[in-house]
């Protein structure tokens, strides 16, 4: 028996299935878990641990086993990606007037760009569990959190039986549905109302990033989005639309899905084909639609790996 | 006495095969050099009476212009592993009966002015949340959508 659940929590739509008996008890549990990681990862919540970690750029702070193991994925991520992934974008996100959860986001003044300090300037104690920033930093996890909380909670729930997190399009599945050979994905067109297309996965990641929907009008008339190229600290500059990426770990897919948007349509596709266990789709702004040959088969076969 | 002969007639019959094998080496040697002077023109002997070659003055090569290419010519950048699945201005579903080819160019798209949605403002308190019944596992459920935050 599949049960599923909807709600809001870190900015966007949640939606947990589960194929359990009682799975309807167990996801009852579900908004309570996500409150609690909000308190810890959350950029927008003033107390959160983050947000305190924040406030302490350049000393040592002992965290949580969930902050620290979030911050230690953030690092590893801009390690694959070469820096086009740095946690350490907040600065820049709020100079660009992102400074506060979407839905209540006003035209306001923004400060002038500020490009993200080194990622590598974070430092990880992993025998006391500190962390400490590089004085100035701030951390953002808003490009990790949501991939990482999938991957977790996916990995949770398999105990009970087959499920699906997908929390704002970022969607970690374990097992299958019996008698499925996966869980059945839409792929959204970002250009109309349709799908692209549906893939079947078990056991792996889909995520997608773009630069189509959370998208804001600056006090100076031009229109910024959340996904920050950390070199200039604004807005990236793309021809993409949306980047969708499968792969075995949601944090990792995110984190591609980001650096292929940055990459734009002529290197990005190429770059994460190089990459293990990555398949890629993207959309350009003009609708044009462009998918790594794995990624094609995953949509011929209708089965995954 | 015959321990001599015997000798001898060892040290010449060595000496026949190690001088054979030699020969046949140089000779192998010999084929393979002929092998890669193919393309060199054959010496023939001609019926001329020898005397001292003259050649006629060679006129001065003019070096080869170099023009540009056209710049209509489209330059594609051929990525290995990657289709197009949709082109631009095109609409719809892609085709995901096409084949997957191991080459496709990539071309420069137009700039394009993409209109930018209006950000969405949710008003009020989020809805509770909602737990559903999709039914057994092998019948039909509501499939799930990857899309970007919303």
């Amino acid at each position: 028996m599949i049960y599923a659940i909807t709600f809001r929590a870190m900015g966007c739509r949640v939606e947990i299935k589960l194929d359990a008996p009682d799975g309807d008890a167990i996801l009852a549990g579900m908004p309570a878990k996500f409150d609690a990681l909000e308190d810890c990862l959350s950029r927008f919540r003033p107390d959160s641990e983050l947000m305190r970690l924040n406030a302490q750029a350049g000393a040592w702070v002992a965290v949580s086993d969930v902050l620290f193991n979030n911050i230690h994925a953030a690092k590893h991520m801009a390690r694959l990606t070469d820096g086009l992934f740095n946690p350490l974008v907040l600065p820049a996100l709020v100079a660009n007037g992102y400074d506060r959860s979407f839905e209540s986001l006003r035209p306001h003044s923004e400060a002038p760009a500020r490009p993200a300090l080194d990622w590598r300037a974070i430092e990880l104690d992993f025998a006391s569990q500190q962390v400490r920033l590089p004085a100035g930093g701030a951390i953002d996890l808003g490009g990790s959190a949501k991939g990482w909380s999938a991957q977790r909670i996916a990995a949770e729930l398999a105990a009970y039986g087959p499920c699906l997190v997908n929390i704002g399009g970022d969607v970690a599945v374990r097992g299958a549905p019996e008698g499925l050979p996966g869980w059945q994905i839409d792929i959204a067109d970002p250009t109309s109302s349709d799908n692209l297309g549906a893939v079947w996965l078990h056991d792996a990641a889909i995520v997608t990033s773009g630069v189509d929907y959370r998208r804001w009008t600056g006090a100076d008339g031009q229109t910024r989005h959340h996904i920050i190229n950390p070199v200039t600290g604004m807005p990236a500059e793309t021809d993409l639309l949306t980047a969708t990426i499968i792969h075995p770990d949601a944090a990792t897919a995110e984190a591609y899905a980001k650096a292929v948007l940055l990459k734009g349509s002529e290197t990005g596709l190429a770059w994460l084909d190089e990459r293990w266990h990555a398949a890629g789709l993207i959309v350009r702004q003009d609708g044009a639609v462009v998918a790594t040959t794995d990624f094609v088969n995953y949509l011929r076969e209708g089965i995954p790996q | 006495m015959a321990n001599v002969d015997r000798a001898r007639k060892l040290l010449v019959r060595t000496a026949l095969v190690t001088s054979s094998t030699i020969a046949t080496l140089i000779g192998a040697q010999n084929l393979a050099l002929q092998d890669t002077s193919k393309s060199e023109p054959a010496l023939t002997p001609t019926a001329e009476p020898a005397g001292i070659p003259t050649t006629a003055p060679v006129a001065p090569v003019e070096p080869t212009a170099i023009t540009q290419a056209s710049p209509t010519i489209a330059i594609n950048h051929a990525a290995p592993n990657v289709v197009i699945l949709r082109r631009a201005g095109q609409a719809g579903p892609i085709q995901q009966s096409a084949p997957a080819v191991q080459a496709a160019s990539i071309q420069l798209p137009v700039p394009v002015e993409a209109a930018a949605p209006a950000p969405v403002i949710v008003q009020g308190e989020a809805p509770p949340p909602i737990i559903v019944q999709q039914g057994s596992s092998s019948g039909s459920q509501p499939s799930t959508t990857t899309q970007t935050s919303r």
